[in-house]
Parts: structure tokens; C-alpha cells; sequence
């Protein structure tokens, strides 16, 4: 067995559109994740952070195998993903569970939540028997939350925190090795919210569990994560240690982000980013952040010289033209995808009091 | 919000899950006979049936018994429905004959069943040539006319009843297939179908288990109204000659054998057509009615209704103090009363939502946060006049939108409010679109109510709504279908759909939960735009404390189904009074220090649905009550304490 739970190598997904009728233009090509490339060492929490589109889901279907890759490989516990059967992989499923994004959508409507828990133990085979079968249920309904009362009520019975857990139990009850968690809490409140990432870290250090994290909350990536990645249009602009990442962030967009965040009880309005995330069906030439890049305006602005105009204004002309190489930082703890990392501020700016 | 002593005294027995099981396993028959049409054609096909069984004994003659004596005799007291060219009893022909009648409409259809859902649900799942062999097939069999194609295959195969079953059966599996392939496909892109397939579920159990029971209500629709035709074809070819053979009775083939009669005994000729036709329309009707049920096209817009409704109405405690236009400022956009709100058990009603009062002045904004399982979005559902009559029961108080009762109202009546003035963004955004339908299609539709702009302009117009929610690249994405779109866009499409109204009153449930900080700002900022421009009321459910203190003007924060603080958003965040507002407060995760620490959960679990405790529904877990009588006596009432209401006897205990 190897040291490292999962392993992604410059791993794309690139979904093709269908060509216009009566066109010459070629298909539509949405770059979703592209060339991404990480690994998970067992027992640790790796999150993933980044805005809304930028590739975040695809990445972890692409992680569990529901989504085969235009390019790159993905090694789960030293076995590629590419080198299993259909059977294999199912196989493998037991091991490396995926919660999906929206919980309602992914019971189905027709099976009790009893149903839906027993299929899962019924897929695998595990805890044979009718009494071994309930009891284990009955545990793990405990674990999430939910009372034994909720186990014959159908998907539309229950609030959607409750689905929510409803759908942390079904992965959770085979006890696989790697959780692979889509926004695991962002539609459960605070106090329920607390209560699964108080359980999430307690399997993580009693099963020696891995974790990829899907959030875009800041705030639970500090608080659980050992690992961050830092999705901006299907790439990872920064990766490295959580800490670093977050107290230090180096790529302009990780700072951006954690400008916005703002801890219990702020009220001000922090420094948000303008625009939205382009496309993925067409990327920016060059840096892809540059059509929103905060710091290519000041870094223009202070040398116009190696500027250029273009329709987002005055830029840097290196960030319009060229694709910038990921460059650890001076301590090694991360390494951030942008021309200009050494000559930006590193502290993590404007905290709001918390 | 009034005083809620005693209300809560349900005994804790209710709540078992056991009828709800039933319930929904019956539900699709109440349903069916809710409707006239699917009362009236499941009384008649029961009663064909019972024929089919019972016929034989029933027949008062031998129907093969040949009286040259009395041949042709007009209907009378012996006979009555007249005797045939041969003597024979026309009664108890028709009587026999509904067996092999029925039999071929039922064999039919068995055939076609079996034949076309396997092609069809086989087509969906492997896609590829598959599907376009199968498609290709279907589209030159569909080509024929039906009665044209059976009748060659029954002209190749020879005369029995066997081959017309077949006949009639090849002829509608195209139909089976190409249904059960869209279907299958619709169902094939349900997230759920992807979830079972994450769990390791084989093809086969997620065939069997996932796709068919989902599908299963279409078929039987689509079996009921093409056992209507297989029927009529099936008769068709009796008529030619080529049906059931003689002497066996079967209506088309004594339709037929009754042509050369039918200038001077036409009775033998009407007994069985009626009989025929009576057949047909009683396996349409149940068909349309069906399908108002299982067709997704109309499974939101019928739901129940006539006579049920008017007997629920009458059984409903007469709404009290509605008290519409009394006060002098502009009507609240919203004004809840007291309201309460039960969900509808096998034992009883369980109570959910207890005497709820808010106020929505046009142009603020209330955020309602709680916990989950607190009965926030049924309390949402319900002003947004969707609760379903079936599973929520209104047991008391008020709601007024705009100064009109949205309690009560006709279907038609209730369509017409939400139209002019509400708009929904729901909890579950991905399930709230249509698989099949572009998003295009489905923010124009939105669009075009209340408008009459002409398509370009709609189509403008979707694209700017596209932007203002921050997704890019509108034109090219407005032909994508939902699953091409991430959670947090899928999300913002459901929020422009609802923006797309030009709502007075905005309710959000969850709005921004799968969205980051950035996107979720632009979205608050082009809602608090809205509001002011056009004075749009928002009414937003929401766990993040964060967005209330950003957004929201006022807050009402519930528990198990009660308001137990409501004031202004600076002062119940800043200084919470009630012990569950401040725990919610102190379980937000955030700030470098505590990393890794466990978050301050609250201890202890919310109380079920109708088993809440005595006295006090926080006090198993309250950090404050230690142990005192008063909590465990009465139900707090909300008193005004520091500027906002608070339920809680010992509020003025303040900041613990
Ligand atoms: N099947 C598909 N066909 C075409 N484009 C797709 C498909 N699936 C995803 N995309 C595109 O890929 C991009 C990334 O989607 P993804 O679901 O991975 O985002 P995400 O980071 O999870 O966002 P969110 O936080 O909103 O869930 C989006 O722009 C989306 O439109
Ligand atoms: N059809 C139903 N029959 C019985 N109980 C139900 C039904 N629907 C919901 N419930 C229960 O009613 C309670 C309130 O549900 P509701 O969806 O309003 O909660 P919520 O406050 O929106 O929670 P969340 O924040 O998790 O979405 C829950 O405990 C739920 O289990
Ligand atoms: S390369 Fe240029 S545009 Fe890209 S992040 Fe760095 S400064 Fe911004
Ligand atoms: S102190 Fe008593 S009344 Fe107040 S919240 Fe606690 S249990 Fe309820
Ligand atoms: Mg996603
Ligand atoms: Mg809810």
C-alpha cells in the first residue's frame, strides 16, 4: 500500500459541446478542470476551495471515477483508476465514497432513508443478515444525527439538513477508507454544521480516514483542512499547506478570497472581487485571472511601461500574454500559480475583528 | 408573536412512520379517484372486468346453443339483447365474449410491455449505435398505419386469436419503446441515479431498483391508454374476419359477422359495439386520468381537489381576527398571524409550525435562521401558497400577501396571486429545474408570464437576467441543459428564474448556501438593488449568521416550530437574549486559533416533529434553565425584552 491515499496527475476534463448546425466553427470546448495535479497522504484532509464554476464537482467525479478524463490519471491507494474494469471499480467504491452537492437530488425520491441505507450495505454485502443490517443502521443514523424515527421517511419528509445527513450516512455506513465530501455542510446550520465536522474529524483520527473537502466556506477549510487547493477555472492557482495558504496566501485570487471572508459577526462589507468567473468555454489568453486580477492593475499601474491596454483595462502585459508556471514559495509549504507572487504583499490582508 | 402557552401538549406516540408508508403506496389510487374522470374510468374497467371473470357464469343461455326456430328475434324479456342469424342467445355472447375481448387488449399490451420497455429503457442506458439501430426501427414501424401493420402480420401468420394478440401487440411496442427510452433518459440524468452509482451500485440494481419504480407510473399510464387502442385494433381485425374465430364470441367478430344485418336488425350490432366502445373510453378515461398524475409536465400544476377540498374547508376552524386595510402606512407585503401548520400523519396531525407571526414591510428584508428540521421551509412554503393540502394541514391563524388571504384560495385563484406577486427560490436547487428542458426554455417561461414581449426580446432578456447573477457567456449557455451547469449556477439560474416575475414579495429559501462569498455578494447586492428600486420584500431562510448581519434588515430566529427571538438584525446578533440564539452564535466555525478544535456544537438533539417536551421546547438542552420549575410548566410567551421580542422567562438574564 502506498503513503499517499490518492494521487491526481495533470488531470483534465474537457467536456465537448455539440457542434453548431450549418457552421464552420468548431465545437464548444469546456476546459472544466485542467491539468490539476495533487496528492492526498492517507489520513489527511485535502480541501478544495474556489469559486462557483470553477470546477470544483468535476473534479471530484473525476476523483471517484464517475467521470472518465480527457487527459492526466488518477491513482487511488496505488491502484489507476484507469487500469480497472467496471467491476474493479465498483469494487473499489466501498473504499472511496462520494457525497454528492445537492442531497435532495441524490436520494432517490422513492426509497425511505431505511432503503436507501440498506441498499448500500446491500451493494457491498456487508453486515449479512437482517439484524446485523438494521443495528448498523441504527448506528449510523445515530452518528449523523438523525433519530431512528427518520428512518421511514422518504427524501420529502425531511427537512434539507436532514437529507443532507440523510446522504453523510449513506457514504459514511460502509466505512470506506476516503470521503470525498461536496460541500458537505453548506446546507446544514451552525450548530448541526458543527456537530458533522466534530464527527467528520473524530472518524478522521479513530479510522485514520482521508478526505477530499469540496466548500467554499474559508472558514471550515482552516478548521479542518491539512492541504488546500485553490481552484480558479478549472486549475489550482495555489496549493500547499493549509496554514500557509491561508494566513499567507501568495496567488492574487487566494487573497481576494480570503479578503472576503469575514468571521462571526462582522458586519462590514469586505473588498470583494468585481465580475464573475469567465467561461470555461472560453479561458483568458495568458493568466486566466487576468480579466479580474486586482493586483495586475496596481502592478500596471505602477509600471506602465510593460503595460497593455485591453478591454479589462490597463495590464501587465506578461499576465495577457503569457501562462504563468506554478513557483514554490521561499519556505516550500506552497506554491502559487502567478508572474508576480514575490512582489506582492503575503499577510493575509484586511481580518476582519473577530 | 402571540402568546403560545399550552399548545404543545401532543402526545408523543404520534409520529410513527409506519402509515406515512402506506399513505404514500395509496396515495396514487386517492389521487386517481380525487379526479371525476379517474373515478368514473376505474369504476368502469373494474366492472369490465368483473365481467371478464364472471361473464360465463353470468350468461342465462348456452351462447353456442343454435335455435333455427328462433333466429333473428328482436330483443324481448327471454332474450335480452335478441338472438343471432343462428339462434343463438346475443346476451350471453356478449357476456362471454368480454373474456376474449378483454384478453387480446390485455395480451396485447403484455407483449408490447414486455418487448418495448426492455428496447427502450436498453436504448437509454447504452446510448451509442445501440440507440440509433433502436430509433432508427421504431421510426419505420411507427411509419405504417397500425391497423395496415397488424394486419399484415396477421395475414402472414394466419388467423387465430394468437396472432391478433400479436399482432396488436408488435404493433404498439414501437410506442412502449420510444417512451420508455425518454423516460429512462430523463430519469438517467436524476443526480440520484449518479449518487446510487457512486455507492458502487451495479447497472442492473440501479435498472431495477432506481430507474424502473421512478418510470413505472408513466408505463402503467401509457399500458391503460394504448389498452384503449390495442383494443379497438384488436376488434378491427375480429370485424375483417381475422380475429377470434367462430363460433367463439368476441365483440369485433360479432360486429362483424352482424354487417350483413345491419339495415334489418340493427340491435345486433349496437349490443356488442356499445359494449366495445363503452371499453375503450372507460380504459381512456383512467389513462387521462393517470397521466394528469404521473405526466411531468402536469405533475405540479394537479394535484387534488374538488369535493375533498370543500369538506377540508368546512372541517377547518374558521380563521380568526383577519383584519385586513385597518392601519394607515402602505399594507405589509406580507402578514402572518398566528399561524400553525401540521403535517398530516397515519395518527393524526403533528404539529410543525406554532403561532408564527411576521411582518414584511415592502422593500425589507426578514431572515428567518434556526435549525434544521425547525420547520422553516414548510413556514416558507406556505405563505409561498405551496404547501401541499395533502401533507400540511393549516390549522389556525393568518396569511396576507399584499392584504390578500392566500389561505383557501381555488387553484385558479391561488396560480393568479403567486404569478403577480410572489417569487420562490427553493431549498434544493437541482431538483427545482427540469432535466430535459434547457434553462433557456425555462427562464423564458418565467419570463413570458405577464408579458407579451416577442421572442428576440425574450430571449434578451434571459440573457440579461444570466448576467446579473454573475454567470458569463449567457447567449452559449442559455441553450445548456441543467446538468451541463455547477451546483452554485444552478442555484443562481433558480434565483433569476424567480427574479424573472418581477415579484412584489421575494422568498428565498437557502439562496446562497453552495454559492462562495463572491458570487453570494453579487447576488445580495442585485437583490438589495431590486428592493430598492421596486420595493421588493424578501423574505430569506438561511443558517449563515454572517449573510443575515450583511443583508437583512430583521431576523426572527426559530426553534422547533416557534419564533423564540425576532427584532432588528444589530441587536438580536450583537446581544442575543435567547439561550438558543446565543449557542447558535457560539457554534460558527472561524478564527486561525481554534483549528482543529472541536466547534462548540449544541448539546443534546432538537425535538422530533410532535414529541416536543413539556413546558419550555428548549429546555432539554438550555443552558440557562438549571432545573427551575417555571421552565418546565408553561410554554414562554414572547415578551419584549431590550428592544426585541424573546421568548423565554428569563430573558432579562441577558448575555451569559
Ligand atoms: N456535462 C457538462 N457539460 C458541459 N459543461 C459542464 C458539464 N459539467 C460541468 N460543466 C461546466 O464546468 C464548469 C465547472 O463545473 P463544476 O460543477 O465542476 O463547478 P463547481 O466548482 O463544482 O461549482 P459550484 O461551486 O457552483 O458547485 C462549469 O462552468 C460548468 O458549466
Ligand atoms: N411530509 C412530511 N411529513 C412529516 N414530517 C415532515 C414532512 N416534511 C417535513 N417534515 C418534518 O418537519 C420538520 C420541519 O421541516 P422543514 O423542512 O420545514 O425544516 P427546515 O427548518 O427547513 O430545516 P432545514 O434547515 O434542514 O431545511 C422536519 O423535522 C421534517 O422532518
Ligand atoms: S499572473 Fe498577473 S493576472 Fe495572473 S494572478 Fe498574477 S498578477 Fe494576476
Ligand atoms: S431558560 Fe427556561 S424558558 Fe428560557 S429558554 Fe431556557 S428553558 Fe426556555
Ligand atoms: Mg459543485
Ligand atoms: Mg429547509
Amino acid at each position: 500500500m502506498s503513503a499517499d491515499a490518492i494521487v491526481a496527475t495533470a488531470l483534465s476534463r474537457h467536456f465537448v459541446g455539440r457542434r453548431p448546425l450549418f457552421s464552420a466553427k468548431p465545437a464548444p470546448v469546456a476546459r472544466a478542470v485542467d491539468g490539476v495535479s495533487f496528492r492526498v497522504p492517507r489520513g489527511s484532509c485535502f480541501a478544495i476551495v474556489g469559486e462557483s464554476g470553477s470546477g470544483k464537482s468535476s473534479l471530484a467525479r473525476l476523483l471517484v471515477g464517475l467521470l472518465q478524463p480527457t487527459a492526466g490519471e488518477v491513482v487511488v491507494d496505488g491502484e489507476p483508476l484507469s487500469a480497472l474494469d467496471a467491476t474493479g471499480l465498483r469494487r473499489l467504491r466501498r473504499r472511496i465514497q462520494l457525497v454528492l452537492q445537492d442531497p435532495r437530488a441524490s436520494l432517490d425520491p422513492r426509497m425511505s432513508v431505511f432503503e436507501t441505507l440498506h441498499e448500500a450495505l446491500a451493494v457491498h454485502g456487508l453486515h449479512p443478515g437482517r439484524k446485523a443490517r438494521a443495528e448498523r443502521i441504527a448506528t449510523t443514523i445515530g452518528l449523523v444525527g438523525l433519530s431512528p424515527a427518520h428512518l421511514d421517511r422518504f427524501p420529502h419528509e425531511l427537512s434539507g439538513g436532514q437529507r443532507q445527513r440523510a446522504a453523510i450516512a449513506r457514504a459514511i455506513i460502509c466505512e470506506p477508507d476516503i470521503l470525498v465530501l461536496d460541500e458537505p455542510v453548506s446546507a446544514l446550520d451552525v450548530s448541526v454544521q458543527a456537530q458533522i465536522i466534530n464527527l467528520l474529524m473524530e472518524l478522521k483520527q479513530r479510522l485514520s480516514l482521508t478526505f477530499v473537502v469540496i466548500t467554499h466556506d474559508l472558514a471550515l477549510v482552516e478548521h479542518i483542512a491539512d492541504a488546500v487547493g485553490v481552484m480558479y477555472l478549472g486549475r489550482f492557482v495555489e496549493q500547499g499547506a493549509a496554514e500557509n495558504v491561508c494566513d499567507a496566501p501568495r496567488h492574487p485570487y487566494t487573497q481576494s478570497l480570503m479578503a472576503a471572508t469575514s468571521h462571526a459577526g462582522a458586519t462590514g462589507k469586505a473588498g470583494v472581487l468585481e465580475g464573475s468567473i469567465p467561461s470555461p468555454l472560453a479561458v483568458p489568453s495568458g493568466c486566466s485571472f487576468h480579466t479580474r486580477c486586482p493586483a495586475a492593475r496596481l502592478i500596471a499601474a505602477r509600471d506602465p511601461a510593460s503595460a497593455v491596454a485591453t478591454p479589462d483595462g490597463l495590464l501587465p502585459r506578461r499576465c495577457v500574454t503569457q501562462d504563468p508556471v506554478s513557483q514554490a514559495a521561499p519556505n516550500g509549504a506552497s506554491t502559487a500559480t502567478c508572474h508576480f507572487q514575490d512582489e506582492l504583499p503575503t499577510a493575509r490582508p484586511q481580518l476582519q475583528p473577530a | 408573536m402571540s402568546a403560545a402557552a399550552g399548545t404543545t401538549n401532543q402526545a408523543p406516540e404520534t409520529g410513527t412512520a409506519a402509515p406515512a408508508a402506506a399513505k404514500q403506496r395509496w396515495s396514487g389510487l386517492r389521487r386517481v379517484v380525487a379526479q371525476p374522470k379517474g373515478l368514473v374510468g376505474l369504476t368502469l374497467v373494474v366492472l369490465y372486468l368483473l365481467l371478464a371473470i364472471f361473464g360465463p357464469l353470468l350468461a342465462p343461455h348456452d351462447p353456442f346453443r343454435q335455435d333455427f326456430a328462433a333466429t333473428l328475434k328482436a330483443p324481448s324479456a327471454a332474450h335480452w339483447f335478441g338472438t343471432d342469424q343462428l339462434g343463438r342467445d346475443v346476451f350471453s355472447r356478449v357476456l362471454i365474449g368480454a373474456r376474449a375481448t378483454l384478453g387480446v387488449g390485455v395480451g396485447g399490451v403484455t407483449f408490447a410491455f414486455l418487448f418495448g420497455v426492455p428496447l427502450g429503457v436498453l436504448a437509454a442506458w447504452r446510448r451509442g449505435w445501440i440507440d440509433a439501430l433502436v430509433m432508427r426501427v421504431i421510426d419505420v414501424m411507427l411509419s405504417f398505419p397500425d391497423i395496415v401493420f397488424a394486419l399484415a402480420i396477421v395475414a402472414v401468420l394466419g388467423a387465430s386469436t394468437q396472432n391478433v394478440i400479436i399482432a396488436v401487440g408488435v404493433v404498439s411496442v414501437p410506442i412502449f419503446a420510444r417512451t420508455a427510452r425518454a423516460v429512462t433518459l430523463s430519469i438517467l440524468a436524476e443526480p440520484y441515479i449518479e449518487g446510487s452509482a457512486s455507492l458502487g451500485a451495479s447497472p442492473k440494481r440501479i435498472i431495477l431498483r432506481h430507474v424502473l419504480p421512478n418510470i413505472s407510473g408513466t408505463l402503467l399510464t401509457l399500458s391503460t391508454l394504448l389498452f384503449a387502442s390495442t383494443l379497438l385494433s384488436a376488434s378491427g381485425l375480429g370485424f375483417l374476419g381475422l380475429g377470434t374465430q367462430p363460433p367463439n364470441p368476441e365483440w369485433g367478430t360479432m360486429l362483424g359477422e352482424s354487417r350483413s344485418y345491419i339495415r334489418s336488425n340493427p340491435y345486433l350490432a349496437t349490443f356488442p359495439g356499445l359494449f366495445l366502445a363503452g371499453s375503450a373510453l372507460a380504459f381512456n378515461l383512467l389513462g387521462d386520468a393517470l397521466r394528469t398524475i404521473y405526466d411531468p409536465a402536469s405533475r405540479h400544476a394537479v394535484r387534488k381537489r374538488p369535493w375533498l377540498g370543500a369538506l377540508r374547508r368546512k372541517a377547518r376552524p374558521a380563521s380568526r381576527d383577519a383584519k385586513p386595510e385597518a392601519t394607515t402606512g402602505p399594507a405589509p407585503a406580507v402578514s402572518v398571524r398566528d399561524l400553525r401548520l401540521a403535517f398530516r400523519a397515519g395518527s393524526g396531525l403533528l404539529e410543525v409550525v406554532r403561532a408564527v407571526d411576521l411582518d414584511i414591510q415592502p422593500g425589507r428584508t426578514l431572515a428567518v435562521v434556526g435549525e434544521s428540521g425547525s420547520g422553516k421551509t414548510t413556514l416558507l412554503r406556505a405563505i409561498a401558497t405551496l404547501a401541499n393540502p395533502e401533507q400540511v394541514a393549516v390549522t389556525g391563524g393568518t396569511i396576507l400577501i399584499g392584504g390578500e388571504s392566500a389561505i383557501d384560495l381555488t387553484p385558479s385563484a391561488m396560480m393568479d396571486l403567486r404569478r403577480r406577486k410572489i417569487g420562490v427560490v427553493f431549498q434544493d436547487a437541482a431538483s427545482a429545474l427540469n432535466p430535459v428542458l434547457t434553462i433557456g426554455a425555462q427562464i423564458a417561461e418565467a419570463v413570458r408570464i405577464g408579458t407579451d414581449l416577442d421572442a428576440a426580446a425574450v430571449r434578451q432578456r434571459c440573457a440579461e437576467l444570466l448576467s446579473d447573477v454573475g454567470i458569463s457567456d449567457p447567449e452559449r449557455r442559455l441553450a445548456m441543459y441543467p446538468h451541463q451547469f455547477s451546483g452554485g449556477m444552478k442555484q443562481r439560474i433558480v434565483i433569476a428564474i424567480a427574479l424573472a416575475q418581477d415579484p412584489q414579495l421575494l422568498l428565498a429559501d437557502e439562496p446562497t448556501s453552495a454559492l462562495d462569498v463572491t458570487i453570494q455578494q453579487q447576488i445580495l447586492a442585485l437583490l438589495g438593488d431590486i428592493q430598492r428600486k421596486r420595493g421588493m420584500a424578501v423574505l430569506i431562510v438561511t443558517h449563515d449568521l454572517n449573510l443575515v448581519a450583511r443583508f437583512a434588515d430583521d431576523v426572527a430566529v426559530m426553534y422547533a416550530g416557534a419564533i423564540v427571538e425576532h427584532g432588528a438584525v444589530a441587536q438580536v446578533l450583537d446581544s442575543p437574549r435567547h439561550p438558543y440564539t446565543q449557542a447558535l452564535r457560539a457554534a460558527i466555525p472561524g478564527g486561525a486559533g481554534r483549528r482543529g478544535k472541536p466547534l462548540d456544537a449544541i448539546g443534546g438533539e432538537p425535538p422530533m416533529v410532535g414529541m416536543l417536551p413539556a413546558g419550555c421546547a428548549f429546555r432539554p438542552r438550555c443552558q440557562r434553565t438549571h432545573g427551575r420549575p417555571e421552565c418546565g410548566r408553561a410554554e414562554p410567551p414572547a415578551e419584549m425584552v431590550a428592544g426585541r421580542k424573546v421568548a423565554c422567562f428569563f430573558a432579562q438574564e441577558g448575555l451569559s
